[in-house]
């Protein structure tokens, strides 16, 4: 019976470290996912079914690597298939540039996106109304940059120009909020 | 941080139709080719993704907002409150939390039943954090780090931390113990022991269990979640519940306990208990205690009558010789030479050792008894010695410091000479049964150097540090508690010096002596 208690309390404890190291490193592996499909229904698809596969290969997971880039690196395999059973296998990075890119998110820390979610947060109380709408329609669900364009009774290049600027302009303010934050030696 | 400034036009084009999905195979590869020559174009593009991630989540949790006011509007009044805007400003980081802890909590359904978060609380607010600890160690990835929000693991494998729930509750968790933090009210305790304060404000404060849970309504009770998930509960004042998860329970699912009753929570059901859980038969700790040091030290500047006598008569100030040792010295010590104009006590050498009990009755191992500073057998506590410009001793002469409950149950460590002359090593050992055990060595001391020594205990750990002061070197020899010294109480510490295993004799010089026991005041 101690033999079984043993294993059954080793289990769980196994669980309770994946779950307290997803719950660390799940906004950047989220972000990772998301970058490479690029659309929020698909990401949410491929994170869930990334996490159960984490889980059932926790037990080979070896401690002395960064957690980060051992379920960046599982999800590229997934989202691989993933689009590859989608047939939109030809819309995807190679092997080379996603391993390259799973360093890039590693080194966008924890800290570094609450930060940057938080200066959104002020950034996008400066826009416009009328951008805040437009960004509002385009994201999450949105029917399709075409479908927003004729509703707005705009081209849709039009609107995809508004997008653009509006991003951009929201990415230039997250820095200047950041780089004042960190100090004069980031200022450009 | 040049996040966009160095970045071309161009290639923020691209990426900008990579997000808008409208990029067509040649810009892609165009992409692609630009992404691999350039770290900074992927510095620059996993940020600007970030964004474009950020904005999605965001425009999902304003419409998850929507909803669930829409629903709020049309239930009322409302079971559970909502954390939505209006309750604040509307944080980003909730919306990435929602998706994410949406994804995890698919894989938690297996594991876990479904009263999390009851309260219904934002996941990504500061639900409790850690307000005090004491000789804390925790698992790794797994201690608290800062504020903890829901969802929050952590493992404590020794020393006491107390949390704050954010309604106010505290909770003093004791270590090992694994606690998770479900909302500003409510905790899953997965394991160990924990005693919890809960004010008016965070009345219904909730622990749950593996097979069930625990209701406060005011003021405080003690729990322990064991190995198998059965949970104990106390009341120690005011009134709570304890309910069971067992379906078709042959007892009962729920019981109302008052002050000084108890409950176990099993798979059984819930059932009256009428002493406090104790595992490990150890009482609950119900507030961090003070630690107050007490201080024993010597100078050898004066003598200290009613003390261990040097070959004058005058007393040196050390009280105890370890058990076992020194039976020959009956009043004065003819070996010890109290100088007081140098201010330091003059040991010389005998031939003699702990290892196999060697002629003993002449051992110089002179201290203290460390209940008189109070000790109990669990404080930690350390001494010190300073030697400054230490003999040279033939193999396998040796001083240094000891604890222990005398002669043939002991931990000792210091310098031991070796084979090479004017050549020592630093050494750690334990003494079982008057036969040492293989020693811990390390490090080369020579004759001439001044030392200060010290032996620590420190938890359930042994260490002993020896400061060369003057080469300004310093070695640590560590090893865990032997267990026939665990939870002792007549604990003797000392200095000894000995020329073992040779005629020629050596005398060291004692600078300084001082003892240290950390008593706890509860």
């Amino acid at each position: 019976l101690s033999t079984k208690g043993a294993i059954v309390s080793d289990e769980q404890s196994r669980k309770l470290e994946f779950a307290e190291l997803l719950r660390q490193h799940q906004s950047q592996l989220f972000g990772y996912i998301h970058s490479l499909l690029r659309n929020l229904n698909d990401a949410d698809d491929l994170f869930q079914q990334t996490t159960v596969i984490l889980w059932k290969k926790f037990a080979d997971f070896d401690r002395q690597r960064s957690f980060l880039s051992w379920a960046c690196g599982v999800a590229r395999f997934e989202i691989a298939n993933y689009l590859r059973a989608r047939r939109r296998h030809r819309l995807y990075f190679t092997d080379e540039l996603n391993l390259l890119l799973i360093e890039a998110q590693e080194k966008l820390d924890q800290e570094e996106l609450e930060e940057r979610r938080e200066a959104l947060s002020k950034c996008s109380a400066k826009l416009r109304a009328s951008d805040r709408r437009l960004l509002e329609d385009c994201y999450n669900d949105s029917p399709g940059i075409a479908e927003v364009a004729q509703r707005y009774g705009r081209s849709p290049q039009s609107v995809y120009n508004s997008l653009r600027r509006i991003r951009r302009a929201l990415f230039e303010c997250i820095r200047r909020a950041l780089a004042q934050k960190t100090g004069p030696e980031w200022i450009p | 941080m040049n996040d966009s400034n160095d970045i071309p036009e161009d290639l923020q084009d691209l990426i900008d139709e990579y997000l808008s999905d409208s990029i067509d195979q040649s810009r892609l590869k165009e992409l692609e080719a630009r992404l691999l020559a350039d770290e900074e174009a992927r510095r620059y593009f996993v940020r600007y993704c970030r964004l474009h991630t950020d904005l999605d989540l965001e425009a999902r949790a304003r419409k998850a907002g929507a909803h669930a006011l829409a629903s709020i509007d049309q239930a009322e009044p409302s079971p559970t409150p909502v954390a939505y805007p209006w309750r604040g400003p509307l944080r980003w980081g909730l919306p990435l939390a929602a998706a994410a802890i949406l994804a995890v909590i698919g894989l938690w359904l297996a594991w876990k039943a479904d009263q999390d978060r009851q309260d219904n609380t934002s996941p990504r607010e500061e639900m409790a954090w850690l307000s005090n600890a004491q000789n804390c160690q925790w698992a790794p990835n797994m201690a608290p780090r800062g504020t903890m929000q829901s969802g929050k693991i952590v493992r404590l494998e020794r020393g006491l931390a107390e949390i704050v729930f954010q309604k106010g509750a505290r909770v003093l968790l004791e270590g090992p113990a694994t606690l998770e933090v479900v909302s500003g009210n409510s905790a899953r305790l997965h394991r160990g022991k924990l005693s919890a304060k809960v004010p008016e404000t965070a009345k219904g404060f909730q622990i749950i269990t593996p097979q069930g849970k625990v209701v406060d309504l005011g003021t405080e009770f003690v729990m322990a979640v064991e190995e198998d998930g059965s949970a104990d509960v106390y009341v120690l004042a005011g009134k709570v519940e304890a309910y069971s998860d067992a379906k078709k329970s042959p007892r009962a699912s729920f019981l109302s306990l008052q002050e000084k009753q108890g409950a176990r929570i099993d798979g059984r059901g819930v059932s009256p208990r009428s002493a406090p859980p104790q595992p490990e038969s150890k009482p609950f700790v119900r507030d961090i205690p003070v630690i107050v040091p007490r201080v024993f030290m010597l100078d050898f500047a004066r003598p200290i009558p009613g003390t261990l006598l040097d070959a004058q008569g005058e007393g040196t100030g050390l009280t105890h010789r370890l058990p076992g040792t020194g039976k020959r010295f009956k009043s004065t010590d003819e070996n010890l030479n109290l100088n007081l104009a140098a201010g330091q006590l003059e040991l010389t050498t005998t031939n003699s050792d702990l290892n196999t009990q060697f002629k003993l009755d002449r051992g110089e191992y002179i201290g203290i008894k460390l209940t008189d500073l109070g000790f109990t057998g669990v404080e930690d506590f350390a001494f010190t010695v300073v030697v400054p410009d230490i003999p040279a001793l033939q193999r396998v002469g040796q001083f240094g410091l000891y604890a222990g409950l005398g002669s043939d149950s002991s931990i000792r460590g210091g310098l031991l000479s070796r084979k090479e002359p004017e050549q020592y090593r630093q050494f750690l050992v334990q003494n079982h049964a008057g036969k040492d055990a293989p020693p811990h060595y390390v490090g080369l001391t020579t004759p001439g150097d001044d030392l200060r020594l010290t032996l620590r205990r420190d938890g359930k750990q042994y260490s002993l540090t020896v400061e060369n002061q003057t080469t300004g070197n310093s070695t640590i020899l560590t090893m865990p508690q032997p267990p026939y010294l665990e939870g002792q109480r007549d604990i003797y510490v000392g200095f000894f010096g000995a020329n073992t295993q040779s005629e020629i004799r050596r005398t060291l010089i004692l600078k300084e002596f001082k003892a240290t026991v950390w008593t706890v005041t509860p």
